[in-house]
């Protein structure tokens, strides 16, 4: 197939599903460049300098310092978000910044176990990255001995004897294999636990393998003989499990899930969606490789052109607004903003993660989104709308308002329902008018459905 | 095949989509409080909450004696030795005319022992489904749908709302938090859900009013989104069904914060109920219940919640305040709450001594709290047997199940909403639960 040229339909869309939306800026350079271009500039930033992995690291090395205090946990975990929203926000690497949360969603941990250990969660956040558009296989290797994971799924208290289920559980069920159809048995569960006893969370926030811990004898996880190996028997684990034909499948399900649209009533085995099948084949192909899944995906016509679409998460939605507007999200109304819209960074409700598509739909959700768009959180407790009166587009100018918040243009329908009320308060006076354009603009479907 | 979350949603996205009738929207402009229909008036109510993770059956309704028969409290107490609880560590549970006397309540809750005592509390065992799933997801699924197999991907409260009451609104069945849950959702009808009542309005800082109303007409102009985009139909569907939701509670005052989550629930629950909105049934979320390491403080604590957020509802009193009046007598006479959890724990607890707890199991009980007035047709005590725990030195391994969900299902529809659903034809209600 021929490369085609992004139109600023493309841009938008692509933008607004893998990198935190698109700026006014991003549409006018890559409208009209080839399209695969921009997918590759997503994948591998090529003016990506050695500054940004310094910064990072820098910044998350200072946070783990501060944080090993954990009097102070409520305020750690706000300045942990502020400081990964703010970076969303500015990273010259959208794309892998999104895939980490994409990953922090599949591999829910939330700070509540064991409260309050900010380092430790901002340790997983490094890991989560460094793998995010790496490779599968050594990401679920990675997390398996993570010690936020060890803690969160009991890992960490499981032990030759007694050992704890929950980890095996959602590594089959959510983390690798999923349950449509179901692949695995309670028997796979119950011996993976005992082959991954042993492993526990030293003082300094480390994985330490105790063979007094560890359950030596003979396992069988999903058909596979296992045969004590100490410390190195969680790999064998894991490799029955991704060795499963459902498990590329199963991943590839969750990134079109979360990237594309719903792939609906997912007998992810024997009927994959389409796009699913394409994705997990080049998972499979790779031996894992996420860079070339997501190429795969991309750049299907499914994702570019296809009708179905996806509901962008609170943070998506709330990272956009404050880089198109050029305005911090590292900013407390911001978390107040994202709390009562139901997603507080490093708190999924639970281990399988924040809601999806349509169960996003809610009058709490539409409320807060609401309060957000005036920024009616914020220090001065009136509608503050971002302090931004003077610089926003004239409130009429309806096209130069798609251009402002990265979006191609606007539904009829939406354009009607803006055009309404420019009418109804054609007498109000302009800042009112333009807070009123940039409330319908965020509250829209437009803005909401990419 | 077992009925997935994701499965469903996939479906509540589809054609059917949500805020497909929105007569709340069509009720904007009405003044609140009206008045609903006296049918849905008269109607019983039903307030459901949720013991997320699944709660451990075997230390809440917990056995204290070996009955004839079954050696239950010798192998409780060998499969369990560091969180077993002793008997007289229990409240007992021994009414007069109950057969089995071999069973004592977690002793975190005492308001509830008490309505037992009175015969308001009926306590049905071993309830659970054919091919048990332990997947909190699947099987959270099964008990809010009433259907193991693959079947329809609706609760069975959402088909009681399709069968019954047209045309007034989703406020019949509200979910209380972040998501609206399965149970609430019918094939063709959905209930409403609310974070809680004071985040349900418009913040719109120091602006008058006449702005702000201009503000919220504008939105309900994303209603007309076309249906053939189904999300941003949903997305713009549910923009105006919030305005009228917004509308519909003005000027409701609720107490502060308890700053406990579930008693904080359920004064939400009981204003809705209380108010002349038509709202029949509540179902709040009470999570934590995944007790895989150091269950017994983390249980105690959160069924000393429970059982302080049911003293709340019927007395209003949270620990020495009283932050309600008592329920009054005309929602009282007709509401029932009921617990329902995923799943039950297995019989031996997991990990070390001094952090022991259970992995996930099976059959647990249901608790069903109903009315003071003598004419409350629940039947107290308990129901169903307890389930087989094999014997000391051949214990079992999980509890199987001894009453299916779906005759309970049936009772509560036929026995007590007085609306039988055909999905249950052949699953009678069971006998004796209520009169």
């Amino acid at each position: 197939m021929a490369d085609p040229l992004a139109s600023r339909h493309d841009v938008a869309r692509l933008l607004g599903r893998a990198a935190f939306g698109a700026t006014a800026a991003d549409l006018d350079a890559w409208t009209g460049k080839p399209y695969y271009e921009l997918v590759e500039h997503l994948l591998t930033p090529s003016d990506l300098g050695s500054l940004e992995f310094d910064d990072a690291t820098r910044l998350v090395d200072t946070a783990a310092g501060m944080y090993a205090d954990r009097e102070n946990g409520a305020f750690q975990l706000e300045q942990a978000q502020m400081w990964w929203l703010e970076r969303m926000r500015n990273t010259r690497w959208p794309l892998r910044e999104r895939m980490t949360l994409l990953w922090h969603d599949h591999f829910a941990t939330a700070v509540s176990q064991p409260w309050p250990d900010v380092a430790m969660l901002m340790t997983q956040n490094q890991t989560l990255r460094g793998h995010a558009v790496g490779n599968f296989e050594e990401l679920m290797k990675a997390i398996t001995l993570d010690p936020a994971m060890l803690h969160w799924l009991d890992g960490a208290l499981s032990v030759v004897g007694a050992s704890n289920e929950n980890f095996a559980r959602e590594l089959f069920e959510l983390f690798t294999l999923g349950t449509s159809p179901q692949q695995y048995a309670e028997t796979d569960i119950r011996e993976a636990a005992r082959a991954l006893t042993g492993w526990v969370v030293d003082g300094f926030n480390q994985p330490v393998f105790d063979p007094a811990r560890h359950d030596e004898g003979v396992k069988h996880v999903l058909g596979r003989r296992i045969v004590n190996r100490g410390a190195e028997e969680y790999l064998d684990v894991l490799d029955a499990a991704l060795a499963m034909p459902a498990a590329p499948r199963f991943v590839a399900w969750k990134l079109v899930q979360k990237l594309a649209y719903d792939p609906g009533p997912a007998d992810r085995l024997s009927q994959p969606d389409p796009l699913v099948a394409r994705v997990g084949d080049e998972l499979r192909r790779t031996h894992w490789d996420i860079s070339a899944a997501l190429r795969v995906l991309l750049t299907s016509e499914e994702f570019r052109l296809g009708p179905q679409r996806v509901v962008r998460q609170p943070v998506e939605q709330v990272v956009h607004a404050c880089k198109a507007l050029g305005v911090s999200a590292g900013r407390g109304p911001v978390l107040t903003a994202l709390t009562d819209m139901g997603q507080r960074l490093f708190d999924p409700p639970n281990v399988g993660g924040w809601p999806t598509a349509t169960e996003w739909i809610s009058p709490g959700t539409s409320l807060a989104r609401y309060a957000f768009s005036f920024d009616a959180n914020n220090e001065s407790g009136s509608a503050g709308f971002f302090g931004l009166f003077a610089t926003l587009p004239p409130s009429s100018d309806l096209t130069a308002w798609a251009a402002r918040l990265g979006l191609a243009g606007w539904h009829p329908n939406t354009e009607r329902t803006m055009r309404t009320f420019l009418v109804d308060r054609a007498a109000a006076d302009e800042a009112q008018r333009q807070a009123g354009v940039l409330m319908l603009a965020l509250n829209s479907p437009d803005w909401t459905v990419m | 095949m077992t009925l997935t979350r994701r499965r469903f949603l996939s479906s509540a996205g589809g054609a059917a989509g949500l805020y497909l009738l929105s007569p709340i929207a069509a009720r904007v402009g009405r003044a609140a409080g009206l008045g609903v229909d006296p049918a849905t008036a008269a109607r019983r109510r039903l307030v459901v909450i949720g013991l997320g993770g699944g709660n451990d059956g075997l230390n809440t309704v917990i056995p204290i004696a070996d009955v004839a028969g079954a050696a239950r409290a010798s192998v409780y107490r060998k499969v369990r030795p560091s969180i077993a609880y002793r008997p007289e560590q229990t409240l007992p549970l021994d009414r007069p005319g109950d057969v089995d006397h071999g069973l004592g309540l977690n002793a975190s809750m005492p308001y509830v022992h008490g309505l037992y005592k009175e015969g308001r509390v009926a306590i049905v065992q071993g309830v659970d489904y054919p091919n048990h799933s332990y997947s909190h997801f699947t099987s959270t699924d099964i008990w809010h749908s009433g259907e193991p197999e693959q079947g329809p991907q609706s609760g069975w409260v959402g088909r009681h709302l399709d069968r019954s009451g047209a045309g007034e609104g989703e406020l019949r069945a509200v979910g209380v938090g972040y998501r609206l849950p399965l149970l609430l959702r019918g094939e063709a009808r959905q209930g409403m859900g609310l974070i809680n009542i004071p985040a349900t309005r418009f913040a719109d800082g120091a602006e008058s009013d006449e702005i702000a109303r201009a503000r919220h007409n504008a939105l309900t102009g994303f209603g007309d989104h076309p249906s053939s985009e189904v999300l941003a139909s949903s997305v713009g569907r549910g923009t105006r069904a919030t305005v009228g939701l917004v509308r519909e509670l003005e000027g409701t005052t609720v107490p502060a914060s308890t700053g406990d989550a579930l008693a904080d629930s359920i004064i939400t629950a009981r204003i809705l109920l209380e108010r002349n909105l038509g709202v029949e049934t509540v179902y709040l979320e009470h999570p934590g219940f995944d007790t895989h390491t150091t269950q017994r403080p983390a249980q105690e604590a959160l069924l000393g919640q429970l059982d302080r957020a049911l003293r709340l509802f019927w007395t209003g009193r949270f620990g020495e305040t009283q932050v309600l009046p008592e329920l009054p007598a005309g929602v009282a006479d007709r509401t029932m709450v009921m617990t329902i959890s995923e799943f039950g724990r297995r019989i031996g607890e997991a990990g070390a001594a001094e952090s022991a707890g259970t992995d996930h199991g099976a059959a647990s009980p249901v608790f069903l709290v109903g009315p003071a007035a003598a004419g409350s047709r629940l039947v107290g005590g308990l129901h169903g047997e307890h389930p087989n725990m094999g014997t000391p030195t051949l214990p079992a391994d999980d509890l199987m199940m001894t009453t299916d969900l779906r005759r309970l299902c049936s009772s509560v529809l036929t026995n007590w909403l007085s609306d039988p659903d055909p999905l249950f034809r052949h699953h009678a209600p069971l006998p004796g639960l209520f009169r």
